[in-house]
């Protein structure tokens, strides 16, 4: 191939510096809000800790805060979206993330504490999950708008 | 149209309509004013373009409504426009040298 002209090469990487630095400004203007990211983690670690009172008030307070939740985390984050098309992170990293989170409310759920912990233990419970849930969240959301910016992603990735 | 593989596409290569691709090239759909305060043009030169990327069949505007609210304009690059961006990328990396696909 020809070594193209000077003048052709620097406008050419300015075209394609360009494209990187729209792709990046798109990504960095469509986040999801993060006290959306924040309440969502804060209303699973509450339905976590009424779960784990192993009452069924709690179990059944416990359904009801999640459900709602979810609810409302759709509803507002449909609202609030300004873009479609997240990729599907089936990363080995990804699936590490997750189980470490998951592992966190695996084993807080099989712990049975005398009735003389509550609620500490589930105000704890609760508080770790919200948090692994928090960490997760924002984990999973940069390394895919990282994916996203960079264009390392097929388009049929793009989930609708 | 029928677009071939690494061509250097015309209509693309304009700036405004550059970015407009490599920002709609990162989702499935983009909000209208995401567009607009992500790459800072203004609403009549994002609806100018828009037109011109909408005729050549490149991308396509779907109004939404949303769960509360006024309906909002969604921006979609088409399967041709996705191709023709990715091939003009492609003829512009390998102006350079540098044939790895984006």
């Amino acid at each position: 191939m020809a070594t193209p002209a000077p003048g052709v090469e620097s406008g050419t990487q300015e075209e394609l510096r360009a494209i990187e630095s729209a792709r990046q400004a798109a990504v960095d203007s469509t986040p999801r809000p993060e006290w959306l990211n924040v309440l969502f983690a804060l209303t699973v670690g509450v339905a976590f800790g009424f779960a784990v009172l192993r009452t069924p008030t709690g179990w059944t307070v416990g359904a009801v805060v999640f459900v709602v939740g979810l609810v409302g985390f759709l509803v507002i984050d449909t609202h609030l979206k300004r873009r479609t098309g997240g990729l599907l992170n089936v990363s080995g990293r990804n699936a590490l993330r997750f189980f470490l989170m998951y592992a966190i409310i695996f084993v807080l759920g099989q712990i049975q504490p005398p009735i003389s912990w509550q609620p500490w233990f589930a105000i704890a419970a609760g508080l770790s999950v919200a948090i692994a849930g928090y960490i997760y969240l924002r984990w999973d959301a940069a390394d895919t708008a990282k994916k996203l910016a960079t264009g390392d992603f097929e388009s049929s990735d793009l989930m609708p | 149209m029928t677009q071939q593989p690494d061509t250097f596409d015309e209509l693309i290569h304009s700036p405004v309509r550059l970015k407009i691709c490599a920002a709609l090239a990162t989702a499935t759909a983009l909000e209208f004013t995401a567009i607009e305060d992500a790459l800072r043009i203004s609403t009549s030169t994002l609806s100018k373009q828009l037109g011109v990327l909408g005729e050549a069949g490149y991308v396509t505007l779907d109004k939404r409504k949303q769960p509360f609210g006024r309906p909002r304009t969604w921006v979609s690059l088409t399967r041709k426009g996705r191709r023709a961006f990715d091939a003009h990328v492609a003829a512009l990396r390998r102006l350079i040298g540098d044939d790895v696909t984006p």
